[in-house]
């Protein structure tokens, strides 16, 4: 063992993990020089493309075989649940023109939900099991800014955690590090949805710091509240799927299911700025 | 020439770990396909300096795609690498069980320390819970897969192998 402690490997063990220790305390200080990153993702960013667009199909195929029989009794159902909602879109086409008018007797700033969004495809995802990290193949050459929002039509995804040329990379609502101020539509009560290392590869979050008398419950949607720098108001988040009452504690928790498919999602929007 | 192709295949796992093995992955566990390449080249290798020239590659490459500070996933790598040299010195046979048995191993040390490093950075997780549900299953499935790369690996290194 002493013989070790005197070779040349345990000094340039030494000298190595020195080195990259200060390579990342600047890292963390003034992030990853883009320019080394931008090279990295020039040469993989089209191969993942290529690679996870494949592996996607491959697995669309093998998974619309096996549910064969389950896709014609849903066919079945989407049938009638189609006449069922033409009939509630002309209700709701109705309540809304109602709304706007009462709005502007009202006087209500017009609040446009309309956002400018940039399509990209998911090119990537972070190895690993505890982590949920996408790269998107959409960078600052697009208009993408980091803090930019992503989202799909099913819900939130995440925000732009970091912004290359021609890519950029995605931290998601799962990720242990993300927090979202949300409300619980239903009641209008706040709290944070945060990720979770335990959750993240089933798809949910923890939602944290509910109030005792707040009367959540499991199948009430989450969506952002538009508090914190970062998130606007009103964009879906999931639903509530379990709640835990804390006997002792202040806050009651709870788990939310995203309404995102995270294992499914290929493209996504990002949002970069609202409509005129 | 082996060590072109050495970092080939370890750039190509670090492709296919962040595309195709999401879509591999059984009950949400993604077998670490980087580390078992890395754990083949390490051990077909001649000396301790470059077992430890592979992990520090394999952990750079790993950060400058996706590290968020950049360097742990290079030191991580790189003390699992000479370890694993280390520990091969210790075993004469020439048995693929030894092989799955490292890559279960580094699998298991890997994402120890990076839960560790997540519960300092964001003083959250159940260790526990993570154990069993994640970290096990993962090293066991990336010692499974491990069987084939280190079938690869092994030919491309054919001149140069250890175990």
């Amino acid at each position: 063992m002493s013989k070790f402690f005197k070779s040349k490997l345990f000094i340039v063990l030494i000298i190595i993990t020195v080195v990259v220790a200060s390579l990342m305390m600047i890292s963390t200080a003034i992030g990853t020089p883009n320019f080394i990153t931008n090279a990295v993702e020039f040469v993989v960013t089209p191969v993942s493309r290529l690679f996870y667009s494949a592996a996607g199909g491959v697995d669309n195929m093998f998974t619309s075989a096996s549910q064969a029989g389950e896709y014609r009794t849903m066919y079945e159902q989407a049938q009638s649940k189609i006449t069922e909602l033409e009939n509630q879109v002309r209700e709701i086409d109705e309540l809304r023109a109602e709304n706007d008018r009462l709005r502007a007797i009202l006087g209500f700033k017009e609040y446009n939900n309309q956002f400018e969004t940039v399509a990209g495809q998911i090119t990537a995802k972070e190895p690993g099991n505890m982590y949920a990290d996408l790269k998107v193949n959409r960078g600052t050459n697009d208009g993408i800014s980091k803090d930019d929002v992503v989202i799909t039509d099913k819900g939130l995804v995440g925000y732009v955690s970091e912004a290359g040329n021609t890519w950029c990379k995605v931290r998601t609502i799962l990720d242990p590090s993300s927090s979202v101020g949300c409300i619980v539509g239903r009641t209008g009560d706040r709290a944070i949805v945060e990720g979770s290392t335990e959750l993240v590869d089933s798809g949910k979050c923890n939602m944290l710091y509910i109030a005792k008398g707040a009367s959540v419950a499991t199948g009430d949607s989450v969506e952002t509240s538009g508090l914190g720098s970062i998130y606007p108001e009103g964009i879906l988040i999931g639903k509530i799927t379990q709640i835990t009452p804390d006997v002792q504690g202040l806050y009651n928790q709870a788990t939310v299911e995203a309404s995102v498919d995270f294992d499914k999602i290929r493209e996504v929007l990002i949002i970069v700025g609202k409509k005129q | 020439m082996r060590h072109f192709w050495n970092a080939l295949i370890l750039i190509f796992s670090l492709i296919l770990q962040s595309t195709v093995m999401h879509f591999l992955g059984i009950m949400g566990v993604v077998p670490n396909i980087l580390l078992a390449a890395a754990a083949s080249v390490v051990l077909c290798s001649n000396s301790p300096m470059q077992a430890l020239i592979y992990g520090l590659a394999s952990g750079v490459i790993y950060d400058l795609a996706w590290g968020r500070v950049f360097g742990i996933h290079a030191l991580i790598f790189m003390y699992i690498a000479v370890s694993l040299y280390f520990a091969a010195d210790y075993v004469y046979k020439k048995n693929i069980t030894v092989c799955v048995l490292f890559a279960f191993l580094a699998s298991l040390l890997h994402d120890i320390i990076f839960f560790a490093v997540s519960f300092l950075l964001f003083g959250k997780g159940n260790f526990l819970y993570v154990l069993f549900r994640i970290m096990i299953p993962a090293a066991a499935y990336t010692a499974f897969i491990q069987i084939f790369v280190y079938m690869l690996v092994k030919k491309v290194n054919r001149a140069g192998e250890r175990l």
